[in-house]
């Protein structure tokens, strides 16, 4: 086994059982800190009983709606935009606010709109994951290496050739660097809405679990969406990494 | 003057797609929704933006106990980020060890450790900070390590062939040359500190803009919402500002800025 | 007869290789060094010239053997400043600008800062780059930038100065302006010069003696005296001397060349 491997066991190993062994020497109750095997009970109970399932199955489907919508439109409007100059200077003013406003702040404004269901946290996945595609893909269109547009041209391809062959595999790498940054910041955000106001999904069980001062299912709850969110990152890299192992993915 | 506008049509467009956006907008609101617990014309934010800074001046406490938070958690992380992501660089087995809870801690949405937090911090300044903090640091850590581990073999050699110190060799050529990452790693901590603070203003908090915002919404009051999400997006706009001037003094020898 | 003020015994260097056995980069390296000589090192691709140089500067340490600098063996990179490096990258650093670059090798040395500035105009002047003390590297171009990478090794003062294949990346033209300035720079100061090349006519136009290394393991093949007097310049190229010791030097070298393989395994 690789060494860093080895160690970063070792290192969670280490922890876990520190916690074990702290929390049931010190702690009176669990309310501060379960146990690891409190969590793990928890865990199983909330399986059995079938709540963790409904929970997890909501998010994951306000997700994919969410995402999916977001892939449809913003990559080929940012295809667009990275291939006419106009429509990039007259979407950018809104495209940066949409950027620069903490999405967080939004999401009371889109519950507003959308009521408390599932819409209002598929807008808000939407909202976040169409604005990093739109900014990736246009980036990916736009710093394109007018060499490859020259040989493109030298070997006569046509219009439809050069974007199926040149323009397009050119941008996707920046395409996969847009879903990344968009799964991690609407995984936060569609948790946010549903702690905000909603009758299912994680981000209810976060707000359920601690407004009834239940601390194993609070741990439960962020154990799993740390889950997901190592998942989704991880997945997502190797996608990067596949399709374009020349570049420079993050290392986290 | 056709000329002019040639040369800015890149200007004009965007002061136009401006325009036309803020004037759709307003005719939405008044003419096609006309529900002011729903949608609110520009013009009654700027009206409403207006009357909580210069008639009641109610936006500054919230505005204050927005940026105290924000200044804490944005400070402390660089304290703690910048040596930890160094360290890390510097020993392989600070790295190993460290690495598994980073990606944990860095790729769970972060909101999740709010109500943990707040159950170990109590609802007063502590546990805001730390979820600002919880959100800046890794951008700045990593930006920190990974500055120092790019730094170009032959300037380490340089150092060894001039026979510099180590702490010249950190002092003269490390650091400096790891400036530009670690002022990115900021730039990238800059949202999502703001993002921190509004999630932590959300629980238990009675002032900030953080509190502004939902508070609004719960009471649906369209106009003070809108007021609060451009207070953050300006505060976002200026600290990038503040950030890109510090990168050009910081850093004149840059022609253009890392991304 | 000068003495000698650079002694290489013996010198080895190997590395582990990928199946665990002991991989020699260059062995058996014994080479003395007049005062105020100049010499190349030339010889095919990964034969192990530069990695040589970095050892006799303690970048690396030696396997087996001894380099003696002045009387005294060295070691590591402790001890005194004796050697200046040319880097083949120009490695200067982009946050300083050209006078502060050449400054890096004297700050902290006891020196008064005004002397040290002295100091260091006096090398970016003697290298052709009066005025372009507040310029910052990308602010010159390559050749500007070898200079100063030549100035700051020369500022420090040292006895020998080594030289990494420093015009490699340079075109043509602006390398044989510059091969010509390290001629007039080099009768200025009359430092000892160990200069590591591919570039047969470069070694011959600059050199008082040119050393041919093998192919991997690097050995010293053969050691020639370039028989042509000083002040050289360009003309010495077409002088009948020149030209036979060009080529004797490729054939030897084109040997070398097929011993390992061929052209293609390079």
């Amino acid at each position: 086994m690789r060494k860093d491997v080895a160690r970063g066991i070792v290192s969670i190993l280490v922890v876990l059982a520190a916690w074990e062994i702290l929390a049931r020497l010190f702690l009176e109750n669990d309310l501060l800190m379960p146990a690891p095997s409190g969590v793990a009970r928890s865990f199983w109970k909330l399986v059995a009983s079938g709540e963790l399932g409904r929970h997890f199955a909501a998010t994951l489907q306000e997700f994919a709606y969410g995402f999916s919508a977001a892939c449809l439109i913003g990559i080929p409007l940012g295809y667009l935009m990275g291939m006419h100059k106009w429509l990039d200077e007259w979407m950018e003013p809104w495209i940066a606010t949409l950027y620069s406003i903490p999405i967080i702040t939004v999401v009371p404004l889109i519950i507003i709109w959308f009521g408390i269901g599932t819409l209002s946290k598929v807008v808000v996945v939407f909202k976040i994951t169409i604005v990093e595609l739109i900014l990736n893909t246009a980036a990916g269109v736009k710093t394109i290496d007018p060499l490859w547009l020259e040989i493109s041209k030298s070997f006569r391809l046509s219009r439809w050739q050069t974007t199926y062959k040149v323009r397009l595999p050119a941008a996707l790498p920046f395409i996969v660097t847009g879903m990344r940054l968009g799964v991690g910041r609407a995984l936060l955000g569609v948790i946010a809405a549903e702690l905000l106001a909603s009758n299912a999904g994680l981000g209810y069980m976060l707000r359920d679990a601690s407004e009834t001062w239940d601390s194993p299912k609070l741990f439960v709850t962020v154990v799993l969406l740390a889950a997901m969110g190592i998942v989704s990152f991880t997945l997502i890299k190797k996608g990067e990494q596949k399709m374009a192992p020349w570049r420079q993915t993050a290392e986290w | 003057m056709v000329k002019f506008y040639c040369g800015n049509s890149r200007a004009i467009n965007k002061v136009l797609s401006i325009l036309c956006g803020l004037v759709l907008w307003h005719y939405l609101a008044t003419v096609i929704v006309a529900d002011t617990a729903f949608l609110v014309s520009p013009l009654a934010v700027v009206s409403k933006a207006y009357e909580m800074l210069f008639l009641t001046g109610e936006l500054y406490p919230h505005l204050f106990a927005s940026s105290w938070v924000f200044l804490y958690g944005y400070l402390l992380s660089i304290v703690v980020g910048v040596p930890l992501g160094f360290l890390m660089a510097f020993s392989p087995a600070v790295r190993d060890y460290v690495h598994p809870w980073m990606t944990t801690l860095y790729t769970t949405p972060r909101i999740a450790f709010a109500p943990v937090l707040l159950l170990w911090l109590g609802i007063g300044a502590g546990s805001k900070v730390a979820i600002v903090f919880l959100g800046c640091v890794f951008p700045i850590l990593i930006n920190s390590y990974y500055g120092m581990r790019v730094v170009d073999r032959e300037f380490v050699e340089l150092a060894r062939s001039l026979r510099l110190t180590r702490l010249a060799l950190f002092r003269k050529i490390l650091l400096p040359a790891s400036l530009p990452f670690i002022l990115s790693g900021l730039r990238l901590a800059l949202g999502r500190g703001l993002t921190g603070v509004a999630i932590a203003e959300w629980f238990g908090a009675t002032a900030g803009l953080g509190y502004l915002v939902y508070f609004a919404g719960q009471t649906l009051n369209v106009p003070v919402l809108f007021v609060g999400v451009t207070a953050f997006g300006l505060m976002g706009i200026i600290g990038f500002e503040i950030l890109r001037k510090i990168e050009d003094l910081a850093t004149p020898w840059k022609t253009s800025h890392p991304r | 007869m000068a003495p000698s003020i650079l002694e290489l015994k013996n010198l080895s260097r190997e590395v582990k290789g990928r199946n665990g056995e002991p991989f020699v980069i260059f062995r058996d390296i014994n080479l003395s060094v007049r005062d105020g000589e100049f010499v190349s090192i030339v010889g095919p691709s990964g034969c192990g010239k530069t990695t040589m140089l970095r050892v006799i500067n303690g970048l690396i340490p030696p396997s087996t053997g001894q380099i003696v600098v002045d009387g005294r063996e060295q070691s590591g990179t402790g001890g005194d400043l004796l050697m200046g490096f040319v880097f083949q990258g120009a490695a200067l650093l982009p946050w300083r600008t050209s006078l502060n670059n050449v400054l890096l090798g004297l700050e902290g040395r006891g020196k008064n800062p005004s002397e040290a500035r002295d100091l260091a105009r006096k090398y970016l002047d003697l290298v052709g780059l009066a005025g372009f003390e507040q310029h910052y590297p990308h602010e010159l171009s390559g050749g500007m930038q070898q200079r100063v990478n030549l100035a700051r090794a020369l500022a420090i003062e040292p006895k020998i100065l080594l030289m990494d294949e420093p015009f490699a990346a340079l075109d043509a033209q602006t390398r044989s302006f510059m091969q010509l300035e390290l001629l007039r720079i080099w009768s200025q100061t009359k430092k000892t010069v160990i200069f590591v090349t591919h570039m047969i006519a470069e070694a011959i136009l600059l050199s008082d003696r040119v050393v041919v290394f093998s192919h991997r393991p690097g050995t010293i093949r053969e050691e020639f005296r370039v028989p042509l007097p000083r002040p050289r310049d360009m003309e010495v190229k077409s002088d009948r001397r020149f030209v036979d010791l060009e080529n004797t030097l490729w054939k030897l070298i084109e040997e070398e060349v097929k011993a390992a393989g061929g052209f293609a395994r390079l």
